[in-house]
């Protein structure tokens, strides 16, 4: 890639910050430049926070209409899959799931209450009564 | 400490490795502590799911290249792992206060400075932390452009996160750079290690047959009627190589470069044809994003450009890296 072909796209994942790539110099030589990004980096990225985000909602319906837990809405909020979750807390992603039920999760122990909470960084309060998620 | 200066890297590790190594007093730049490191690579490892989605990786796992340099260029690595947050800060903060230049493992979506947008599980994230300020300690990452400061407790969530890669407080320093290093001896058996790996590792997964399964797969996405799903593999696709990959087939073009210091290095003109190749492959998997990015946006739109623009590029890298084996050096 030559300097003058480096994406300079200011997209907003980067929030101001720069990435470095090595661009050619016209004696093919190489050096490293600063990019504000490249517009399809950022395609693929806000994809991704999208999909987590359209997640997060669907969750909140359904804890709304106390079909499921709030542990589903903090499960997307933080990024997670059930995957990544069931690797952070150690717990079986079949315990996990039944944690997902609404009342059951309600009555669960305070000690595995508070393995969410830490892996989530919140309080256990939080847990159990997330915020409405902003649009 | 007084005498560190940040340094803006392409990919978190290889600029850690490189800051570290020049700092012990041996000057190494950014790509020839990738190219040594062995950094290069391709994986398409449908077995391996992240969100659901398979792994895909333009290089070697978290820790290959800080422990393959210094095993080449015959340097100390102390790794230090912990049980809990208290101890890994007050050892840390020891190690700066005794002016060490101590590199350490984090999880990304707990480090504060980190875009919002950019945050996901990924816990190999490398950064260097080099002093104490008022409570704050000084970190220079890598990938950012400038250096930033973190308060002594907001490390911790990072640094202890759990999951696939736990860091568990992993911090690590380098010792003992030797005075007769024979860098073109290191050179010449790290493309060969690479080039090799690229074109006969018998693993389907791996190198340019690696390539060629990730083509397969695309190919199958063409009959699957859930366009969504469609698009967010694509979309994977893309982020592994442009967010997580440094960019534009970075790891192409930072491999370009480290061929073209070789050249300087044996005096080459080979060489320095091969880096101009490795660049052509680079920008071609730039070109394969740019396309596969249109079918993302257009559920309706066709893959016969993705497929054309895959191929251009797996043609290319393998070409370089026949031509880089047929080299005498």
């Amino acid at each position: 890639m030559k300097k003058s072909d480096l994406p300079q796209d200011n997209i907003c994942t980067f929030e101001g910050a720069k990435k470095a790539l090595y661009v050619t110099r016209d004696d093919g030589s190489y050096e490293i430049e600063q990019s504000s990004g490249w517009e399809i980096e950022e395609l693929a990225t806000m994809q991704a926070v999208e999909e987590f985000k359209r997640l997060e909602h669907e969750a909140y319906e359904r804890y709304e209409k106390q079909e499921r837990s709030s542990l589903e809405v903090w499960m997307y909020r933080r990024r997670m899959t059930l995957k990544t979750l069931s690797e952070c807390t150690g717990f079986w992603r079949i315990c996990i799931k039944r944690d997902f039920n609404y009342n059951r999760f309600l009555k669960l122990k305070p000690s595995r209450l508070a393995v969410y909470a830490d892996v989530f960084d919140i309080t256990q309060s939080e847990l159990l009564k997330p915020t409405k998620l902003e649009k | 400490m007084t005498n560190f200066t940040h340094m803006h890297a392409a990919h978190c590790e290889s600029g850690v490795v490189s800051s570290l190594i020049t700092h012990q007093g041996f000057q190494i730049s950014e790509a020839m502590a990738f190219g040594i490191g062995g950094g290069m690579t391709f994986a398409y490892l449908p077995m391996v799911k992240l969100d659901g989605m398979p792994l895909i990786a333009y290089r070697m796992p978290p820790k290959h290249i800080i422990k393959t340099i210094t095993k080449r260029l015959g340097l100390t690595l102390n790794i230090k792992k912990y049980k809990d947050a208290k101890s890994a800060k007050e050892d840390l903060i020891a190690m700066l206060e005794d002016g060490k230049l101590v590199g350490l493992q984090t999880s990304v979506y707990w480090l504060p400075y980190f875009p919002t947008d950019m945050r996901f599980h990924f816990n190999a994230h490398n950064l260097l932390a080099y002093g104490i300020k008022d409570d704050k300690f000084l970190i220079s990452d890598p990938v950012f452009d400038t250096p930033k400061e973190v308060g002594i407790d907001e490390l911790d969530k990072a640094r202890f996160a759990k999951g696939v890669f736990a860091p568990k407080g992993a911090c690590y320093t380098i010792e003992g750079v030797s005075e007769d290093i024979d860098l073109k001896e290191i050179i010449k058996k790290a493309i060969k290690k690479t080039s090799g790996m690229m074109l006969y590792n018998f693993m389907p997964w791996i190198g340019i047959n690696g390539m060629k399964s990730m083509r397969k797969a695309i190919l199958k996405l063409e009959n699957n009627s859930d366009k969504r799903y469609r698009s967010l593999y694509l979309g994977h696709i893309i982020r592994m190589q442009e967010e997580i990959g440094t960019g534009g087939g970075g790891f192409r073009l930072m491999y370009a470069a480290f061929l073209s210091e070789a050249a300087k290095i044996f005096d080459s003109n080979q060489l320095q044809v091969a880096s101009k190749m490795m660049t052509d492959a680079g920008d071609a998997w730039r070109m394969f994003a740019f396309a596969t990015s249109k079918v993302c946006r257009d559920k309706e739109h066709s893959l016969d450009d993705v497929i054309s623009k895959l191929d251009e590029a797996i043609e290319k890298e393998y070409l370089t890296y026949k031509f880089l084996r047929s080299i005498k050096l």
